[in-house]
């Protein structure tokens, strides 16, 4: 294996892996709590900033999580996959509000 | 990847990434230190801006035989009207024939100069749904309406403010995009710095600046990242905050677009301010009058303020209605007090209600970031954290280079010579290129035509030539020892600085004796004598580093003599 490829597996790789996991996890976790709040009767603006003033703590506790624990794959299930339901959910607290 | 403890992880993010995204954002923090006095670098640059500041000035009289002449910008009209015109619709429209849309003037407790803007509509839209906005910009001077020389360059305001966010990369916002996720890195840096320090209290206190350059530079590191540690950990999250609608976390413009849209047909209902034109044109009253009624109820609020920013929506339309917003410079939160009116009456529409819990802790974060409040000793403490950033930066690739260099050059590695040369680049390079854009302000003819254009080549020709000459003169690095980069660049800077303030008392009068005590300009007078510091310590620097580099010369020549 040439050196580029050492290098992008095991130091690049669990870094952007963490990072993209911790963003979707947050970008879904930011959309369901609009959505839903605005779905629950509460003002939009209002959900979106509180949505956005814990967005990056929470980024960046999902990166740690998902950095220190790379050999398991529980931080990667709940970071991609929940991201991806959380996603969904928001998207479909949409349509529902919006008809 | 496998480390032995979490400990270990954490110092191999802190290192890897610190070192990475710290070129990065060493811009950010050095510039964002110099953004805390843009206005005042604003004056410096353009003499004829020398006055004092000024409050908002009559619309009536002044502002709209300003909105009136100003024209889009070509450039944006080159580039967005053939993306938001339907050509089947006809032909396109003219630039000078756009009719504005909406107006707005901006001003500070620290602008001499008033901000306007317009934001011209485009007749046949080929996406009715979207904003479709051509911009035009003037700066005036408040006092007689005349605008501003368009080859001046703001290099505060509009080079090196915007540097720190954007990068000056806005080709696709890719320059936010790497401002912010160096940002995010810079708070896993910070936390990973924390978690891996077992004696940070004992940290705070230690500099041992007698030990050997690697001690010592880790003692300062630690010291100013400690130190400084509650600062940087807030302009990073902020700075994701404030940007994260638009582009670090755009949920709402994308995904829940429809809602967002929804909401703000919801909003107009409710609060009666309308969101379309309505079609019918209609003439605008007094704003004047609507300035005189906002100021009155300010005041019976027991906030009497002057006004910050004025914007007219819909012009010359049914719909049209005049926002005001009062100037936040006695409190931190980036609140207007917005008095809304309709256009066409002067009848007031709406009066902003208290914000939300979270909107006002949203608003205090965002006014503790860009400090519109009047305090000049808090300013200074803006600009004392956003150096101690820098030095933390910079103390951390110090500290890399010297803690591998010699290993480097054992195995003949490039590795050190190469951070060593960025290094070089992002600390003493981006000061160099400041400073030469500032001389260049000085001595290049104020008429020259794209006179600001010229400012900025110099600019990126300065960066340029730190980072060549800095590769150039790094083979002593290679060998475990020291750049001689580091010492020349640090008198060229001495020189350069020295240079400025001498180019602004030659080409304005303005010297130091006269901004301080006979006829005071404290914006002028200030620049200057940062300037004069910076010179006195990369002089102090320069002698140092020179100091050091004879004596080991001559240790070595002893050596040989033996």
């Amino acid at each position: 294996m040439t050196l580029f490829w050492q290098v992008t597996r095991s130091y690049v790789t669990p870094v952007v892996a963490a990072f993209l996991g911790g963003y979707l996890f947050t970008w879904g976790l930011v959309s369901l709590l609009i959505s839903g709040m605005v779905y629950l009767g509460g003002d939009f603006h209002n959900a979106e900033t509180i949505g956005f003033l814990l967005a990056f703590p929470i980024f960046l506790f999902m990166f740690f999580w998902n950095f220190i624990r790379q050999t398991s794959w529980l931080p990667y299930v709940m970071t991609f996959v929940g991201g991806a339901i959380m996603t969904t959910l928001a998207y479909g607290l949409q349509t529902l509000v919006i008809q | 990847m496998k480390f032995a403890n979490t400990r270990q992880a954490m110092a191999w993010l802190h290192t890897w990434l610190g070192l990475i995204f710290g070129f990065v954002l060493m811009i950010c923090f050095f510039f964002g230190a110099l953004s805390v006095f843009d206005r005042e670098i604003d004056r410096w640059a353009i003499p004829d801006t020398r006055f004092d500041p000024q409050p908002m000035p009559s619309f009536d009289n002044v502002l709209i035989d300003v909105f009136n002449r100003t024209e889009p910008d070509i450039a944006e009209y080159n580039r967005l009207m053939p993306v938001y015109h339907d050509s089947a619709a006809g032909d396109i429209t003219p630039r000078t024939e756009l009719p504005a849309d909406e107006y707005w003037a901006y001003t500070t407790h620290r602008d001499p100069v008033l901000l306007m803007g317009i934001g011209f509509r485009v007749p046949k839209p080929l996406n009715t749904k979207e904003h479709n906005h051509i911009h035009g910009r003037a700066t005036i001077d408040p006092r007689s309406g005349e605008e501003l020389p368009s080859n001046s360059l703001k290099i505060g305001s509009d080079w090196f403010y915007p540097l720190h966010y954007s990068l000056n990369l806005n080709w696709n916002f890719i320059g936010f995009y790497i401002v912010g996720i160096a940002a995010f890195f810079m708070l896993v840096a910070l936390v990973s710095g924390v978690w891996i320090h077992r004696k940070i209290f004992r940290e705070f206190f230690t500099f041992r600046r007698e030990k050997k350059t690697q001690r010592a530079t880790l003692d300062l590191h630690n010291m100013s990242g400690v130190v400084a540690l509650p600062f940087h950990f807030f302009f990073a999250l902020t700075g994701l905050i404030i940007f994260a609608a638009f582009y670090y976390l755009p949920v709402t413009n994308t995904m829940l677009k429809p809602l967002h849209d929804m909401h703000e047909t919801m909003e107009a209902n409710a609060t009666g301010l309308p969101h379309q034109r309505l079609g019918i044109t209609a003439q605008i009253a007094s704003v004047d009058d609507m300035v005189t009624e906002a100021k009155r109820r300010w005041a019976a609020r027991d906030m009497a303020g002057e006004v910050g920013f004025l914007m007219v929506h819909h012009v010359g339309d049914a719909n049209s209605y005049v926002s005001i917003y009062r100037a936040g410079s006695d409190r931190v939160s980036l609140v207007g007090e917005g008095i809304h009116f309709k256009s066409s009456n002067g009848e007031v529409l709406r009066e902003d209600p208290p914000h939300s819990t979270a909107k006002s802790i949203a608003e205090f974060l965002t006014g503790l970031h860009l400090q519109h409040f009047e305090h000049w000793f808090l300013r200074w403490l803006y600009v004392l954290g956003g150096l101690l950033g820098c030095v933390c930066i910079a103390t951390g690739f110090i500290f890399f280079t010297e803690k591998r260099k010699q290993q480097h050059a054992k195995n003949n590695s490039q590795g050190s010579r190469i951070v060593d040369a960025f290094a070089i680049t992002t600390v003493t390079g981006i000061i160099i290129a400041a400073v030469s854009m500032l001389v260049a302000n000085r001595i290049l003819p104020a008429d020259l035509a794209n006179k600001g254009d010229w400012e900025k080549w110099i600019f990126c020709i300065a960066l340029s030539f730190s980072f060549l000459h800095a590769t150039l003169r790094s083979s002593p690095v290679v060998r475990g020892e020291k750049n001689p980069a580091w010492r020349e660049q640090c008198f060229i800077i001495t020189a350069l600085a020295i240079t400025a303030v001498t180019a602004n008392w030659l080409t304005t009068g303005d010297h130091l004796i006269k901004t301080i005590f006979t006829t005071p300009y404290w914006a002028v007078a200030g620049v200057d004598l940062s300037l004069l510091a910076v010179a006195a310590t990369s002089w102090k620097a320069a002698a140092r580093l020179q100091s050091e580099s004879i004596e080991k010369e001559q240790s070595s020549s002893e050596a040989a003599y033996e």
